[in-house]
C-alpha cells in the first residue's frame, strides 16, 4: 500500500511534466518511516487520497524530497539508481520554481483583478439604472485603487518613505475598501443569488451569447495572446521600467536616477507626480517579488488590452442599452479600428496595442474612453454619484499614468461638461466637474510652481 | 501665428500619416448628425469632438498648450478625439438601418473594407518581433547583467558600476538595477552632452589606455565591450582583466578597484 502511494505520487509528478520514460516507475523503493504516517493518513481517508497525495507532493520541501528518494535500502528492497534520483531532483527544482511562479502570478492577479472586483461591487450597486455587473464593478474598483495609490504616493515621495511602506499602506486601505464593499453589498448580492438570481443570471448569459459575441471574444483573446507572447522593445522603458526596478532594488521612491543608479540631487520635477512606475514596483513587492519588468512586459499588455475592451463594452452598453447585437457589432468595429490604427507610431490605438504597459499608453487607450463613459453616465439623464466619484478617480489615475494626464484629463472633462451643461441646461455640472478635476488642477499648479 | 499653424499641421501629419482615418472620422460625424433619433449621441459624440478639433486647430489655444507641454508632443492632443467610438457608432447605425439581411451584410462588408484600407495593420513585424526571453529585452543584456552580478558577488562588491556600450546601457538596469552605470539612455539619445568616456567607449576603435583611464576616473568596476574588438591583452596592461564573455560582449574587471 505504501509503495502504491509513493509510486502514485511519482506517477503524478512525471505525468504532470509530460515525461515519456515511465521505466523509472518499474523500480520500487522503500519509504522512510517518518513519512509513513502521512501516507497512512492519506490512505485511511480514501476520499481525499488523490488530493492529499498531490498536496503532500507539493508540500514536501526540496530537502525532504531528496532525503525521501535517496534513502539507503533495507536488505530486501531496492532503491532508485542515482541518475533517476538526479532526474527527479531536477523535476523537483522545476516544480519548486514552477510553483513559486504560479503563486506569485496568483498574488498579482489577486491585487489587480480580484481586489478591484470586490471594491467595485458597492459602487456598481449604487450606480443608478444599471444592474450590478462584474465589468462595471471591476471598472469602478480599479480606478479607485489607482487613484488611492496616486493620493498616497505623491506625499510619500516627498516624505522619502520606503516602497514597502507605500505598498503596505495602499494594500491595507484597499483591503479596507474591499471589506467595506463586501459588508455593504455582500448581503444583498448573496440574497439575490439565494433567491434564484443565479439561475436567472445563467439563463440571461445563455441568451446573451451569440455568434457575433463569440467572434468578438475570439478576436480579443487572439490579440491578448499576441501582445503577451510577442515582443515590442521600447527605449522609453530605460526610464519608466528602470524606475520601477530601481525602486524595488533600493526600496525607495524616486530617490535614485534610473539611468545610472546614482542618488538624485533633487527630485525629478517632471515625473514626480506620475507614480505609475512606483505602482509597478508596489505590485512587484506585493506579489512575492515578481520582477517589475516581467509585470510590465509580460503581464500588463494583455491585461490592459482586456481592460480597454471592457471599457468599450461598457460604452456599447451605454449607447445601445438592451440591444445586444448592436453592442457586439460596435465592439467588432472597435476591434477593427484599433487593429488598423498602425498608420503611425503616435496614434492612440498603436500606443495601446504595442506599449500597453506604459503610462502614456494608458492615458491614450484607457483614460480617454473611460472619461467619455463616465461623463456621459454622470451628466446625461441621471444623477449618478458613483459616476461623479469615479470621474474624480479616473482623472486622478490619469495624473498617475503620465504628467500629460493633467492636460489630457482636464480638457476632455471640461469640454464634456460645457457641452452637456449647455445641451441640458444644468449649471450644477460645473462645480461637480471642477471637483472631479481637483486632483489634476492641484498637480498642474504644483508642476508650474516646481518648474 | 504662421509658425503655430505650421506646427499644428506638422503634428497632424505625424499623427495620421497617410491614412484616411480623418476622412472616415468626418464622414462618421456627418452620419451621426444626419441620423434621426440620435440626439443624445450628437450631444456626446459630435459636439465634443468638434470642440476638441477646434481647440487643437485654433492657433491661440494651440499656442498656450504648446507652451505648457512643448510642441514636440503636441500630437498627443489628438488622443482626445474619440475616433474609434465615433466610427464604431456610425458603423453600427449604417449597418443596422437597412431592413434586409443581404443589404446589411453588404454594408458591413463595405464598412470593414473602408476601415481596413483607410488604416494600417498593427500586428506586423513593423511593430512586433519574436520574444527571445520573458523580460522582452535583448538577451545579451541579461547575460551581461548576470555575469557582472555574479562576479561582483564573488569580489564582495555591493553596488558594482559598469561602463557599457550605448546599446546595452538602455536595457541593463531594466533587468538588474543593482548595477550602476556610468551613463544612461539620456546620453545615448543626446538629451545630455556626451561624456569623454561615452565617446571613447562607443567609438569604432577605442584607445585602451585612454579608455582605462577614463573608466577609472569614473570609478567604474567593469568595462563591457563587444568581443569583436578583441582588446583583452591591451586592456589587461591597464589593469582591466577579462572575466567572462557573455552575449557577444566581453566583461573586463578593474583590478585596481579601490573606490571604497
Amino acid at each position: 500500500m505504501i509503495f502504491f502511494h509513493t509510486r502514485f505520487k511519482i506517477l503524478i509528478l512525471l505525468w504532470f511534466f509530460k515525461l515519456q520514460n515511465l521505466k523509472i516507475l518499474s523500480s520500487t523503493y522503500e519509504v522512510h518511516s517518518r513519512k509513513r504516517h502521512e501516507l497512512l493518513i492519506s490512505y485511511i481517508v480514501p476520499k481525499y487520497r488523490l488530493l492529499s497525495n498531490i498536496t503532500l507532493m507539493f508540500a514536501i520541501s526540496a530537502e525532504e524530497w531528496y532525503n525521501l528518494l535517496n534513502m539507503k535500502p533495507d536488505n530486501d528492497s531496492t532503491y532508485l539508481p542515482d541518475r533517476h534520483v538526479a532526474f527527479l531532483i531536477h523535476c523537483r527544482d522545476f516544480t519548486e520554481n514552477y510553483i513559486m511562479a504560479i503563486l506569485k502570478l496568483c498574488l498579482f492577479l489577486l491585487w489587480v483583478v480580484l481586489l478591484p472586483l470586490l471594491i467595485g461591487f458597492f459602487w456598481s450597486e449604487k450606480s443608478h439604472g444599471t444592474p450590478v455587473s462584474l465589468l462595471l464593478s471591476f471598472f469602478y474598483g480599479i480606478f479607485l485603487e489607482l487613484a488611492l495609490f496616486e493620493i498616497l504616493a505623491v506625499p510619500m515621495v516627498f516624505l522619502k518613505c520606503s516602497l514597502v511602506q507605500l505598498s503596505l499602506v495602499w494594500l491595507i486601505l484597499s483591503l479596507a475598501f474591499a471589506v467595506f464593499s463586501l459588508c455593504k453589498s455582500g448581503p444583498s448580492l448573496f440574497g439575490r443569488l439565494k433567491a434564484g438570481n443565479g439561475k436567472r443570471f445563467a439563463a440571461n448569459l445563455r441568451k446573451r451569447v451569440s455568434p457575433l459575441l463569440i467572434v468578438v471574444i475570439v478576436c480579443v483573446l487572439l490579440q491578448v495572446v499576441f501582445v503577451t507572447f510577442s515582443s515590442h522593445i521600447d527605449d522609453d522603458d530605460a526610464f519608466y521600467v528602470a524606475t520601477a526596478v530601481t525602486a524595488r532594488e533600493t526600496n525607495t521612491l524616486m530617490q535614485y536616477n534610473p539611468f545610472t543608479g546614482n542618488l538624485y540631487k533633487s527630485l525629478p520635477a517632471r515625473y514626480i507626480f506620475a507614480a505609475w512606475p512606483l505602482f509597478l514596483a508596489a505590485l512587484s513587492t506585493l506579489s512575492g517579488g515578481l520582477h517589475p519588468t516581467l509585470i510590465a512586459h509580460l503581464l500588463l499588455p494583455g491585461l490592459v488590452l482586456l481592460f480597454a475592451y471592457g471599457i468599450y463594452a461598457l460604452i456599447a452598453r451605454e449607447l445601445f442599452p438592451g440591444e445586444y447585437q448592436k453592442q457586439d457589432l460596435f465592439l467588432l468595429i472597435i476591434i477593427l479600428v484599433l487593429s488598423f490604427s498602425g498608420f503611425s507610431v503616435y496614434s492612440s490605438g498603436t500606443f495601446l496595442l504595442i506599449r500597453g504597459w506604459q503610462g502614456k499608453a494608458l492615458v491614450a487607450g484607457i483614460t480617454q474612453p473611460a472619461l467619455f463613459y463616465l461623463c456621459r453616465r454622470a451628466m446625461i439623464g441621471r444623477d449618478d454619484f458613483a459616476a461623479w466619484f469615479h470621474l474624480f478617480c479616473a482623472v486622478t489615475s490619469a495624473c498617475m499614468f503620465s504628467s500629460m494626464g493633467v492636460v489630457l484629463a482636464t480638457v476632455p472633462v471640461g469640454v464634456y461638461t460645457l457641452i452637456y451643461m449647455l445641451g441640458q441646461k444644468r449649471w450644477r455640472y460645473l462645480p461637480c466637474a471642477a471637483l472631479s478635476c481637483s486632483s489634476a488642477i492641484i498637480c498642474g499648479i504644483a508642476y508650474l510652481l516646481i518648474t | 501665428m504662421a509658425s503655430v499653424m505650421a506646427e499644428i499641421f506638422k503634428n497632424f501629419t505625424w499623427y495620421f500619416a497617410d491614412s484616411l482615418y480623418p476622412l472616415l472620422f468626418l464622414l462618421s460625424l456627418l452620419l451621426i448628425c444626419l441620423y434621426p433619433g440620435a440626439k443624445k449621441e450628437r450631444l456626446s459624440l459630435v459636439w465634443p469632438n468638434l470642440l476638441f478639433a477646434a481647440l487643437i486647430f485654433c492657433p491661440v489655444s494651440a499656442y498656450l498648450i504648446m507652451k505648457m507641454i512643448g510642441s514636440l508632443v503636441y500630437w498627443r492632443m489628438f488622443w482626445m478625439l474619440t475616433i474609434p467610438i465615433v466610427i464604431a457608432y456610425a458603423g453600427v447605425r449604417l449597418i443596422t438601418t437597412p431592413s434586409g439581411k443581404p443589404v446589411r451584410l453588404l454594408t458591413a462588408l463595405l464598412a470593414a473594407v473602408a476601415i481596413v484600407f483607410s488604416g494600417h495593420f498593427v500586428f506586423t513585424g513593423e511593430y512586433f518581433s519574436e520574444r527571445t526571453n520573458f523580460f522582452k529585452i535583448p538577451t545579451e543584456a541579461i547575460y551581461v547583467s548576470e555575469a557582472i552580478s555574479a562576479h561582483a558577488a564573488e569580489q564582495n562588491i555591493e553596488s558594482p558600476k559598469a561602463a557599457v556600450t550605448g546599446y546595452l546601457s538602455v536595457y541593463i538596469r531594466q533587468y538588474d538595477a543593482g548595477i550602476r552605470l556610468a551613463y544612461g539612455r539620456n546620453m545615448v539619445k543626446g538629451d545630455v552632452a556626451p561624456s569623454k568616456l561615452y565617446t571613447e567607449l562607443n567609438s569604432e576603435s577605442p584607445n585602451p589606455k585612454r579608455l582605462a583611464r577614463l573608466a577609472r576616473k569614473a570609478e567604474c568596476d567593469y568595462l563591457v565591450l563587444p568581443t569583436s574588438l578583441d582588446l583583452d591583452d591591451a586592456l589587461s596592461e591597464y589593469s582591466f582583466v577579462k572575466t567572462e564573455e557573455a552575449g557577444g560582449y566581453t566583461i573586463y574587471y578593474n583590478e585596481e578597484n579601490d573606490y571604497g
